[in-house]
């Protein structure tokens, strides 16, 4: 059994229901959250109001959960079954198992405990000390100030974790609220130029009419000569430079940047692919070599994953194929375009996929592109895999239209009747999913796929682009070993 | 007693207030009362910790919205957009910090949002120690700890 204090200092927020009934309702409700401006408490006393007998009670807030602690330790006694329908801060400890319903799981039965043990004034305070509410001065429920910091542009939520120490927790170090203030930022194209600086302007800006004003990155946030962006997620970037065998994560907005550990290999790995699961990022580096035997070519790829979770690099299984950088992050897989050779097929281009949950991999087909095309690349368009394919005088774009099924390729021809067409990548949609923002050579063209058309944007001031890519102004760390600058008097409780 | 239609909210300080229902019901937690159960419709609903001061602006808020949203043509959006900014603007901090709490429990998210961006907006682009003023917080960190944060970020003070 652990200490009576433990319960209240994990779980912040505490109601408790009468009915197991009510619980589910809530749980269902609660998942989906990210998409709900008024989060979960409120809702939480919206269900309350129907059942429990609506007095006044139930308006003031700060009392109601108290009041219904108090309420439920009675019925307890008469037997009836106690389910806890809101647990704050369990939820972001230990996923979307936030729900202690079980009667004989450990959490539950020390809240009985808690409860029985009249410990509702030592789950009210728990209430108070929740890292968002300030122990001296004004008072906002947590709810508001998620609302309102997450309305603030990064270098105020930077400037600001230097209020005091559970604001920095909350604003710097908080995963729930870093969600809520990326869920609200609006898409932005970063842009990386024949310099070392980047520069950005929000997707929607960007028109073929008129000069688009791009602004410097404000973080000084330095990208040395010949790195590349690989990828981009929840607010991060990730970067590569070949020639000095550097992987980092920024945060453009943050200007927080870390180094990855090495690897250490003795091949020339390149870094394919970023990727992004359970509120942390992924990275994964390839090396693909090929030898003939007895004139045949065979096909050799490394790879390695790196977890911001581990901190450390993992290598997987080789795989009997060629992987083309760069990799494709869609529906929790990585895709490549990977060259294959068996004896009856002879050489041949498929897609590589890589699960990052549990890295099993498979391939998929390509659809049928012809001996003219020249060049093809697996693309990310609004969520779905696509694949570009450059051919003499055309582009195309196909998309899967149902993911991991062969047969919903379809076909978008993108461009017709050019000559030089350039290679190209899809860097996001605009215009509400109307419009492709293409990396065109090196400028930026926008493809207006209901009427056809192909415009270059205008930028200012800047036109030669060497990067392109979609971002979130956001505050997610890109640490992978994050130790507070100070001593956590919180998490030590946690320890106890 | 309020009649057919209208409701009657008493504040904390025993302040009475009679409103249309359309008007009360711009809060969502007094709509889940009344839809729940029907006494509260001909009866008192106490507005606990919210003061006839607070509830009278509140009131003042949901009049201007409810009726909008009835009649678009006497309120247009460009008059609501008028409202909303000479409402905002006449509150002192005090009053905005009530409002966005009572707005919050009460769920009146249109007022909720509008309140929200006034106080970021007003908070955006303050320093540290003015902040701190602003909502009375103490700084609990030694100097040490103080000046390693700063040092960490200086571009973003």
């Amino acid at each position: 059994m652990q200490p009576e204090g433990d319960p209240a200092d994990k779980i912040r927020r505490v109601g408790v229901s009468s009915q197991d009934k009510n619980a589910d309702d809530f749980e269902t409700k609660e998942s989906d959250y990210g998409s709900d401006e008024s989060g979960k408490i409120r809702r939480y006393r919206c269900r309350h109001q129907g059942h429990v007998e609506a007095s006044s009670q139930l308006l003031m807030r700060q009392k109601t959960d108290v009041q219904l602690c108090g309420d439920a330790s009675k019925e307890h006694s008469e037997n009836r079954q106690i389910s806890v329908a809101a647990v704050y801060q369990l939820n972001i400890d230990k996923g979307a198992d936030g729900r202690v319903g079980k009667p004989h799981s450990p959490v539950n039965s020390l809240l009985s405990k808690v409860q029985s043990d009249s410990k509702v004034k030592s789950i009210a305070q728990e209430q108070q000390s929740y890292p968002f509410n300030m122990d001296n001065g004004v008072s906002f429920p947590d709810d508001i100030m998620l609302y309102l910091f997450s309305r603030l542009p990064a270098k105020s939520i930077i400037r600001f974790g230097s209020v005091c120490r559970s604001w920095f927790r909350s604003l710097v170090y908080g995963s729930e609220f870093c969600r809520e203030h990326l869920r609200r930022q609006p898409s932005r194209v970063l842009f990386k130029e024949d310099d070392k600086f980047l520069r950005s302007c929000e997707v929607e800006c960007l028109n073929a009419e008129t000069p688009t004003q791009l602004e410097n990155i404000q973080s000084p946030i330095y990208i040395s000569y010949g790195t590349k962006l690989v990828g981009s997620s929840h607010g991060l970037i990730c970067t590569a430079n070949g020639d000095h065998d550097e992987i980092t994560i920024c945060n453009p907005s943050t200007g927080k940047k870390v180094l990855l550990p090495g690897l250490k290999t003795g091949r020339n790995a390149n870094v394919h692919g970023f990727a992004w699961l359970n509120d942390s990022y992924i990275v994964v580096a390839v090396a693909s070599t090929i030898s003939y035997i007895n004139s045949e070519p065979k096909y050799d790829s490394w790879l390695n994953i790196f977890r911001q979770e581990s901190g450390q690099w993992l290598r997987l299984p080789d795989i009997d194929g060629c992987l083309f950088p760069s990799a494709i992050f869609v529906e929790e897989k990585l895709h490549w375009l990977c060259r294959c050779y068996n004896k009856f097929q002879g050489s041949c281009k498929k897609i590589f996929r890589l699960h990052v949950r549990d890295n099993n991999y498979g391939w998929l087909d390509m659809p049928i592109l012809g001996e003219e095309c020249l060049e093809c690349s697996p693309q990310q368009v609004g969520g779905l895999l696509g694949l570009l394919c450059r051919y003499p005088s055309k582009m195309d774009i196909w998309m899967m239209k149902q993911h991991g099924r062969e047969h919903s390729w379809e076909v978008l021809s993108l461009i017709s009747n050019i000559d030089d067409i350039k290679s190209c990548i899809v860097v996001c949609l605009m215009g509400e999913g109307k419009e492709l923002v293409l990396k065109f050579g090196s400028r930026i063209a926008i493809y207006d796929m209901e009427k056809g058309t192909l415009k270059f944007a205008i930028l200012e001031p800047v036109q030669v682009i060497q990067d392109a890519i979609q971002y979130f102004p956001g505050v997610v760390s890109p640490d992978y070993n994050r130790i507070l600058p100070f001593k956590d008097n919180a998490a030590e409780t946690d320890e106890q | 007693m309020a009649s057919k239609g209208n409701l009657t909210l008493k504040s904390c300080n025993g302040k009475e207030f009679i409103v249309e229902e359309k008007v009360a019901v711009m809060s969502t937690t007094i709509k889940n009362m009344v839809d729940v159960d029907d006494s509260f419709a001909q009866g008192v609903i106490p507005i606990i910790g919210v003061d006839g001061k607070i509830l009278a602006k509140l009131i003042e808020y949901c009049k201007e919205h409810a009726e909008a949203d009835e009649d678009e043509e006497v309120k247009s959006e460009e008059y609501l957009k008028k409202f909303d900014e000479k409402f905002v603007d006449e509150l002192n901090l005090n009053d905005l910090y009530d409002l966005l709490k009572a707005s919050n429990y009460l769920e009146i998210t249109k007022l909720l949002n509008l309140l929200c961006q006034k106080v970021a907006s007003m908070i955006k682009g303050k320093k540290p120690e003015e902040i701190r003023r602003i909502f009375n917080i103490k700084n609990d960190f030694t100097p040490e700890e103080e000046e390693e944060i700063n040092r960490q970020n200086p571009w973003a003070f």
